[in-house]
């Protein structure tokens, strides 16, 4: 399953987090960009589990900036 | 017993053996510098590439013929290696699930450590869904280590936990539902104690879905008496890993003892006290199974 996050939409991922709470498969994960951080800057979500993506389409529905692609 | 009571339990289980708990064996393996990186790269744990190889699509990779195999093996390998661990990948922390009775003498041996016992967020939820949930106990170094990095202590200042008042919310997790689980981070120092569930905790979530060892099963397994189950069904919503059903056939609670993790969450919620939790050893199909 290819699931894409235009991440130049996707600017405030720790605020929003609507598309881990809606993933029922639970396909993605938020984590802080860079390395070895006290204090991250910027957080990012990436689809990791994509294999368990069922195509329900939530996170595309829910998300309030339309970053997310679903599809073959 | 599992393999890791018989390496570090002193003839009981592992995470009752109050050296694991101790300073001075986190000064000796370096617990707190391993520690110091984890934490910090704890929420990148999945976009780590290991080995080459990105988590992406695990579980199609998990069940490649002979590849699949070997990687299977190598994760495994790696969660539970004790020497040459790379902390950004969380080598060497892994984890078991206990009943709440056992939280309480856990909790004794922890409390007396220098760092005693903090109240965290946990990294998992956070990662993997975006919540914000402080109850993960942290002892000892990590903590120390822990309340170092400000994204895992609430805003309002560290919360620090005597031995009573960490045991209450122990108790107060389990009427919530959770499963606790006690980490080896690394092994063999007992660095935290987790108030777990399924799919939100990351452990939980690689031992169901992926059949990886990161969480073991408790030394316990529930059974439910059949003479005294009288079918009311209170126990049926606290199962987190799909163990318990209610059989309309027997009219009684069903218990699938090799799903079973002998968490207890079931038996804790038992108005006639019909489900009791048995020692995995005493039953001999069940030895090993962890």
């Amino acid at each position: 399953m290819r699931i894409i996050i235009d991440q130049n939409l996707c600017t405030e991922p720790e605020r929003c987090g609507i598309c881990l709470k809606v993933c029922a498969p639970q396909v993605f994960a938020l984590h802080p960009e860079g390395e070895d951080t006290l204090c991250p800057e910027k957080w990012v979500v990436d689809p990791i589990w994509t294999t368990f993506c069922i195509q329900c389409d939530e996170c595309v529905k829910y998300c309030p900036r339309h970053a997310v692609f679903v599809g073959q | 017993m599992c393999e890791w009571c018989k390496k570090h339990g002193a003839g009981g289980k592992w995470y009752l053996n109050a050296r694991n708990y101790t300073d001075d064996l986190a000064r000796e393996i370096g617990a707190e510098e391993y520690l110091t990186v984890l934490w910090q790269n704890f929420e990148r744990v999945y976009v780590q590439k290991h080995f080459g190889m990105s988590a992406t699509g695990l579980k199609r990779k998990l069940e490649l013929p002979l590849i699949g195999r070997f990687l299977r093996w190598y994760v495994d390998y790696k969660i539970h290696r004790e020497k040459h661990l790379n902390p950004k990948d969380g080598d060497g922390h892994f984890g078991q699930v206990i009943p709440v009775e056992e939280a309480q003498l856990l909790l004794n041996m922890a409390g007396q450590n220098e760092g005693g016992i903090a109240r965290v967020k946990c990294v998992c939820r956070k990662m993997n869904r975006n919540i914000d949930d402080y109850n993960c106990l942290a002892f000892g170094v990590l903590a120390e280590v822990a309340t170092r990095i400000p994204r895992y202590i609430p805003e309002t200042g560290v919360v620090k936990l005597d031995v009573d008042q960490a045991f209450d919310f122990v108790r107060e997790m389990n009427t919530r539902g959770r499963v606790h689980t006690v980490w080896f981070e690394p092994v063999p120092f007992i660095g935290g104690l987790c108030a777990c569930d399924y799919p939100s905790c990351t452990g939980l979530r690689m031992r169901r879905d992926f059949g990886l060892l990161a969480v073991s099963k408790a030394e316990y397994v529930c059974m439910v008496d059949y003479d005294r189950c009288v079918g009311c069904r209170t126990c049926i919503p606290r199962c987190q890993f799909g163990a318990l059903n209610f059989s309309d056939s027997m009219g009684k609670a069903y218990i699938s003892p090799f799903r079973c993790f002998g968490c207890g969450l079931c038996r804790d919620v038992c108005p006639e006290e019909c489900i009791r939790l048995v020692p995995r050893q005493e039953i001999p199909g069940l030895q090993g199974e962890y």
